[in-house]
């Protein structure tokens, strides 16, 4: 089977129906999506909501319970790991400890019997593109973690696969190391404009590199779209409070001709005719300090956390909802202190069913968007 | 870092004294009068006499001594090369077999460890006394269920057939001695991690390319050790082949450790004895050396 490199009409991925159990436990449920090639889809969620298991199951590491996944146009869901054509970087990298970073890279190739020719000039290829040149003969225990990440990542890189499987790659690394490698994660999906999909736990991480996001949780698919509609038009309360940090706000209240009234909150003008017990989500950047006796309402501080070029301030409404607003630079505020809050904008506003945490349409925009 | 004070030092040499007088004591001076022994003609009937020295004479008798040079070959090859080659790739198999897959998923994988552990709470002794009732020629369970099933007219004496009787002192070697070598490779095996087979799996390669390239590697410096200290334990034990055979028939089956015990307790001849102690000792330092460079050393890279 010769690889080919060009981008296909089909889907690189598509899951129909796909369902998981363990025993008794449904692990995922009613999976459907396609991920169009090149695209990079980042799968989130809290722990133990399922992620892995998808990545486990699209890498052919688990057998699917029920439903099918299609690779290009192709049913692979009884195909075997290796027969799949996918490359998958592990969380640990799962590097062989016994293998010099070159033989490491080599290993699948020489599973495949490529020629030595091709299967040097890959690997060299790769290294280049992740600066290993100099590594290629230690064993990965004499490298740091940054290092053999690029070595996992190199191993990926080499097979020319389908679709890229990152299990939380950047996880075991510290902070700012973690930061840097995504930026070179963004490049080289750039680059390589393959097909990847990205498992994290970290919001920050699939917002920043994904083109697509999918929300799992308890199994199920939440919402997938872009990271600017999951942030603007979450589907419901789930999706709303895991994208962004600090996280959304939730106010329960009721409304009622157009104005929310909660314990502590006022907000008017909001122009919906719908009334009844609501949930209000509001962002911490959509927040702001009030002159006194403005606002919506009024909060005691609890902690500021300061953190140079703004001030995330931690507060409680008078019946205890936490708020936490972003502010420019520093405020002097101490913890006791009661300060007025306002929204900037009643766009900015979310709705949510108290009952389902469905997202409840605000009302008719005036439709002028984009 | 630590720093002793001089008052410290002192009382930390005083702690190790007695522990050093007991070496001292019970194997350097016995070591140092084995080795002066040597060089002499003592005999066990003339021990108030003493020796009377006789230089090089022992080993130079020893070294043109074809039947000693037989006692060196069983024990290098019988006694210690082959038993510890099968009880290596046995265990190793039967660790594999008990952490496989399969026995996971049969959920034997405990109960099968247990079991293993079996012969070795067995005293050596007891296994070769039982031993030697199934390897009975009259008696024995193995001669009669052969001769019941037809396979054979006559009984079989089986430790006392130079056709059977290094096969038979090895299966009693095997089997006592096998259940350290399972029970450590499969903790071996425990150890390594399920997402490199997973890495394997997605690289294409299949049971066998992962057996020698994840499992085998892995597994090594743990089989390195086990053969570094099987072969020392083997190499100057006395047990088996003396309470299974004696050395015989004959002496067919003797070997240094053996020689050791006739030489000085059946011929009465402590010097010659003594000589083929010190030549013992000699050998086990060889294998010492090793054991202490790829082990001690830690040459497995920090896999231990």
């Amino acid at each position: 089977m010769e690889t080919t490199i060009v981008t296909s009409q089909y889907p690189a991925l598509e899951l129909k129906n796909v369902e998981k159990r363990f025993e008794n436990v449904i692990a995922l449920q009613g999976l459907s999506f396609s991920v169009e090639p090149g695209a990079f889809v980042a799968i989130v969620g809290p722990s133990g909501c399922g992620k892995s298991t998808l990545l486990r199951l699209i890498a052919g590491l688990e057998a699917t319970s029920d439903g099918e996944i299609w690779l290009d146009n192709e049913d692979v869901t009884e195909a075997s790991a290796g027969e799949r054509g996918l490359a998958m970087v592990f969380q640990s990298y799962a590097l062989y400890p016994h293998k010099t970073v070159r033989e490491n890279m080599a290993f699948s190739l020489k599973i495949a019997k490529r020629p030595k020719a091709e299967i040097e000039s890959r690997v060299a290829e790769a290294a280049r593109a992740l600066q290993l040149e100099a590594y290629l003969d230690r064993l990965p225990k004499q490298l740091s973690g940054g290092q053999r990440q690029r070595v996992a990542i190199g191993r990926a890189i080499v097979r020319k696969p389908k679709v890229f499987l990152f299990d939380e790659p950047l996880s075991n690394l510290d902070a700012a190391l973690r930061a840097e490698t995504r930026v070179e994660l963004a490049e080289l999906h750039q680059r390589l404009a393959a097909t990847m999909i990205y498992v994290t736990h970290d919001q920050v991480e699939a917002m920043t590199l994904a083109d697509q996001i999918i929300i799992l949780n308890a199994g199920q698919i939440q919402q997938m779209g872009s990271p600017k509609e999951l942030y603007n038009e979450p589907k419901n309360a789930f999706v709303a409070g895991f994208i962004g940090s600090p996280k959304m706000n939730f106010v329960s209240g009721t409304i009622n001709e157009g104005v929310f009234q909660s314990t502590d909150l006022s907000i008017p003008g909001l122009g919906q005719t719908a009334s009844g017990a609501i949930t209000l989500g509001v962002r911490p950047e959509a927040l702001m300090l009030a002159d006194s006796d403005k606002g919506i309402g009024q909060i005691e501080v609890s902690i500021v956390e300061y953190l140079g070029d703004e001030s995330v301030i931690h507060g409680r409404l008078a019946d205890g909802t936490p708020i936490i607003l972003r502010e420019k630079g520093g405020v002097e505020l101490n913890t006791g202190d009661r300060v007025f809050i306002d929204i900037e904008n009643v766009d900015a506003l979310h709705f949510f069913s108290p009952d389902s945490g469905e997202r409840i349409v605000r009302s008719p925009k005036t439709p002028n968007k984009g | 870092m630590l720093s002793y004070s001089k008052d410290q030092r002192k009382f930390v040499l005083l702690m190790l004294l007695p522990a050093f007088g007991m070496t001292a004591a019970f194997f350097l001076w016995p070591t140092i009068y084995n080795i002066k022994n040597s060089f002499t003609d003592l005999s066990l009937l003339g021990l108030r006499e003493g020796g009377k020295w006789v230089g090089l004479d022992n080993y130079i008798a020893l070294f043109n001594d074809s039947d000693f040079k037989k006692v060196v070959f069983n024990t290098l090859f019988w006694l210690t090369f082959v038993s510890v080659s099968i009880r290596l790739v046995l265990g190793f198999a039967i660790a594999l077999f008990i952490e496989s897959q399969l026995v996971r998923r049969l959920r034997l994988t405990v109960p099968l460890r247990m079991a293993a552990l079996l012969p070795w709470a067995t005293p050596d002794i007891v296994a070769v006394t039982v031993w030697k009732q199934i390897f009975d020629g009259r008696t024995g369970v193995i001669n009669n269920k052969l001769l019941e099933w037809g396979f054979i007219d006559q009984p079989i004496v089986f430790l006392g057939d130079p056709s059977y009787v290094w096969p038979a002192v090895i299966t009693i070697i095997v089997w006592n001695g096998l259940p350290i070598i399972v029970l450590t490779m499969a903790a071996a095996l425990q150890t390594v991690p399920r997402d490199l087979y997973e890495a394997a799996d997605i690289d294409g390669a299949k049971s066998w390319t992962k057996f020698w390239h994840v499992t085998f590697p892995h597994a090594l410096p743990a089989l390195a050790v086990l053969g570094l200290l099987t072969t020392i334990w083997t190499f100057n034990n006395f047990i088996y082949v003396w309470m299974s055979t004696s050395a015989g028939p004959g002496t067919f089956s003797n070997v240094l450790a053996t020689e050791v015990y006739l030489q000085a307790f059946v011929n009465f001849k402590l010097g010659l004895s003594s000589a083929i102690g010190t030549f013992m000792a000699a050998l086990a330092m060889v294998f010492g050396v090793i054991y202490f460079r790829y082990v001690v050393t830690k040459r497995f890279g920090g896999l231990m």
